[in-house]
């Protein structure tokens, strides 16, 4: 009876994917999982071929995309065939969808390899049914509030999904992740020495850092190579002062986009240091899944994320650099703000900051204004200051206000749509213009009427 | 020398530290500074040996992750009845979000059915008992709040891991009434505690920096218990009334829908 379900799941969900495809390409990424789920809830159980140590899931907070993108890349590019679920569908049901499109009507997968995105709170659920041996977890910090409360509650998910027939791949720059490879069978660590783009915060009174995992006494950290991730240590315990990790950018080239690892030269075709890790939790999973070192290089090599974060678009007669934030969290914010801050001249800052809605309803949510710094953009040159949000842009007002900006170089509109921001930045001096906002906010270029 | 000083104590902020309440300690400074008294801050961190309440006027607890919570209590329990006669006296302890329940009876901790839950002792300085939420509650939070003799609107965020609720009385009574959220537990209205001058309250984030008129009132109240005069009057806080208002308009606009 059950495999009847299986099949008649499959099969369904297949037809559902032939539809999707002639009616609205490129969307799907979960309708035939959930139509496969619906049918037999063991639907990804019931899947055939899949080897748990030829699997691999990608979790955390940041870089997870990437992360699967660039694994995906590097298995492919030597060879190997590989299902994955490119697009960021990362529940059970974008799981499921990735299975039904690479397996036959038998049900049996035709790639070898399995890496997988996953939800941090589904983690343990997907796991459940797809019980892969590996999982990277990229970082685990402030993240949606409304659904995930605090850190401590996203640690708590993933450790439920650990055992010890799991190998985790733990950032050791990161004290909450590299805190969950105690609770796996095996744990394997990377990180990133402190290299040219590695910053030291300011440490004045207002300052702070985060408790430490073990003991919950204050985490120094020795450098930040991306926000609030960077060689650490507890003074007081002693956790993360521990040992070399297994995995280890030696030294960075960003203008030869290149790094070192083990004494190996690899490419590396960005600028910026957050994706560092990426590379380096790639290595260290793609090295103990049995790829050489030389593919590895090759697929580095042959890497672009065509999804970039940065791109510059003509508004008002002026050239606007938009740096994209896939999510809002004071980390990513804190990383948009350091970037502006690069460009020393004195500037134009758009800041898209929408009302928060993981689940409904939306809230006007400002908890993150006050965990970053917005000193290290007015100190490398504010001209003027334009805040874009329906309901909490005054509100970020204020807080440029506590940092000692002048009022009266700030401008309130109530969204980015494009006539919106060519209108706030038309009478303003021609100044370079930086933009940082969440992606889907971005997305619609004209007011609905 | 006249002391014009109003002590601050930032108590955990590495510990406590989630919803970026540093904000709060820099709207205490701006509006003490404004109100023309001299703000004198300190950070309190686990440990820190030379501690005492009654050195303060004001002390600030921020929101912090549960799974700290032993270690603060722990630390706490070491000047627990100086605290509690601290704020039996009339001075000023302000504790926000799930750090609240730090100062209750209990912490009863979620568990899966079937699971024990894990019960953390709690301070037993305000009469309530906290249970963990299997699910977060985030949402805006619009209550009417009496403090200082004064009845003052404020508008913030509420994320809430536990609920609890406490019976009023002649010692505790409620900081606010639920315009709209969730309140205490989501059923009877009440938003926080009161007790003597002491806020215990679910909203967190900037609150002092969003609601400028309660910091002036906390300012004010601390400087009366400590026979401080205040000459000045409340600033205009132009940009905050006007950054309420959109945050009205759209808690309106959800109340409507």
């Amino acid at each position: 009876m059950s495999s009847i379900r299986f099949f008649i799941a499959l099969w369904v969900s297949k037809l559902s994917v032939i539809v999707i495809n002639i009616i609205a390409k490129g969307r799907g990424t979960n309708l035939p999982g959930q139509v496969a789920l619906r049918i037999d809830p063991l639907f990804v159980q019931h899947m055939k071929g899949i080897d748990p140590d030829k699997a691999v899931f990608v979790t955390g907070t940041n870089g997870k995309s990437t992360t699967v993108n660039l694994l995906h890349h590097v298995f492919t590019s030597s060879g190997k065939k590989v299902c994955a679920n490119l697009d960021g569908a990362n529940m059970l049901t974008g799981v499921a969808t990735a299975l039904i499109k690479d397996s036959g009507l038998s049900g049996r997968i035709r790639s070898e390899y399995v890496v997988m995105e996953t939800d941090e709170r589904y983690l343990k659920f997907i796991r459940k049914q797809l019980p892969a041996h590996q999982l990277i977890i990229t970082n685990i910090q402030k993240d949606q509030t409304q659904r995930n409360g605090e850190p401590g509650v996203i640690s708590r998910k993933i450790t439920e999904a650990l055992g010890p027939d799991l190998t985790a791949f733990v950032n050791q720059d990161e004290p909450r992740s590299f805190a969950l490879g105690e609770s796996a069978g095996r744990a394997v660590s990377y990180a990133v020495k402190e290299n040219s783009k590695s910053y030291h915060k300011e440490s004045d009174f207002f300052s702070v850092t985060m408790p430490c995992a073990r003991c919950h006494e204050p985490i120094v950290f020795h450098a930040h190579n991306i926000e609030n991730i960077g060689p650490f240590v507890c003074p007081s315990c002693g956790y993360g002062g521990e040992r070399k990790a297994d995995y280890l950018v030696d030294e960075v080239d960003y203008e030869g986009h290149t790094f070192t690892s083990s004494g190996r030269k690899y490419q590396f075709n960005f600028s910026t240091p957050y994706f560092l890790y990426c590379y380096i939790s790639v290595l260290a999973a793609a090295k103990e899944m049995g790829l050489s070192e030389d593919q590895i290089a090759h697929g580095f090599e042959t890497f672009s994320d065509l999804r970039g974060r940065l791109a510059t678009k003509s508004i008002a007669g002026k050239t606007l650099n938009y740096i994209k934030m896939k999510q809002e969290n004071p980390e990513t914010i804190q990383s948009s703000l350091n970037l502006v801050a690069e460009d020393k001249e004195d500037k134009i800052f758009l800041f898209g900051l929408d009302e928060t809605l993981d689940y409904y309803p939306a809230f006007t949510n400002t908890l993150a204004l006050f965990d970053v710094d917005f000193r290290p953009v007015l100190r490398s040159g504010l001209n003027h200051f334009v805040c874009m949000s329906k309901a909490i842009g005054r509100a970020a007002a204020v807080r440029m206000m506590y940092d000692g900006f002048d009022p009266d170089h700030m401008t309130v509109i109530p969204a980015s749509y494009e006539e919106d921001v060519a209108g706030a930045l038309e009478p303003l001096d021609d100044k370079p213009v930086y933009l940082v906002e969440e992606i889907p906010y971005y997305k619609k270029p004209k007011k609905q009427n | 020398m006249t002391d014009d000083r109003i002590n601050i104590a930032w108590m955990y902020p590495d510990t406590l530290y989630l919803h970026g309440e540093r904000g709060n300690i820099m709207a205490l400074v701006r509006y003490t500074m404004e109100l023309g008294l001299t703000p004198h801050v300190r950070r309190i961190d686990l440990g820190t040996e030379d501690f005492d309440p009654f050195d303060y006027d004001i002390l600030f607890y921020g929101p912090g992750e549960i799974s700290s919570f032993r270690s603060v209590i722990d630390d706490i329990s070491g000047y627990k009845h100086s605290l509690a006669e601290y704020i039996s006296s009339g001075r000023i302890l302000i504790a926000v979000g799930t750090t609240v329940a730090l100062f209750g009876e209990k912490i009863v901790r979620w568990a899966p059915e079937n699971d024990k839950n894990d019960v953390i002792d709690g301070l037993c300085i305000i009469n309530t008992e906290a249970y963990e939420r299997e699910l977060v509650y985030g949402n805006d939070l619009d209550i009417r709040a009496e403090y200082g003799g004064y009845s003052m609107e404020l508008i913030g965020s509420q994320i809430q891991m536990a609920d609890y609720g406490f019976t009023e009385n002649d010692q505790f009574k409620r900081f606010g009434s639920v315009i709209y959220g969730r309140g205490n537990n989501g059923s009877d209205g009440i938003e926080g505690a009161v007790h003597v001058n002491s806020i215990f309250t679910n909203m967190l984030g900037p609150v002092l920096v969003n609601n400028p008129w309660l910091t002036v009132r906390i300012i004010r109240t601390a400087a009366e218990v400590k026979g401080l005069e205040i000459s000045k009057r409340d600033p205009e806080f132009t940009l905050e009334r006007k950054s309420m208002k959109l945050k009205k308009q759209f808690i309106e606009s959800k109340m409507n829908s």
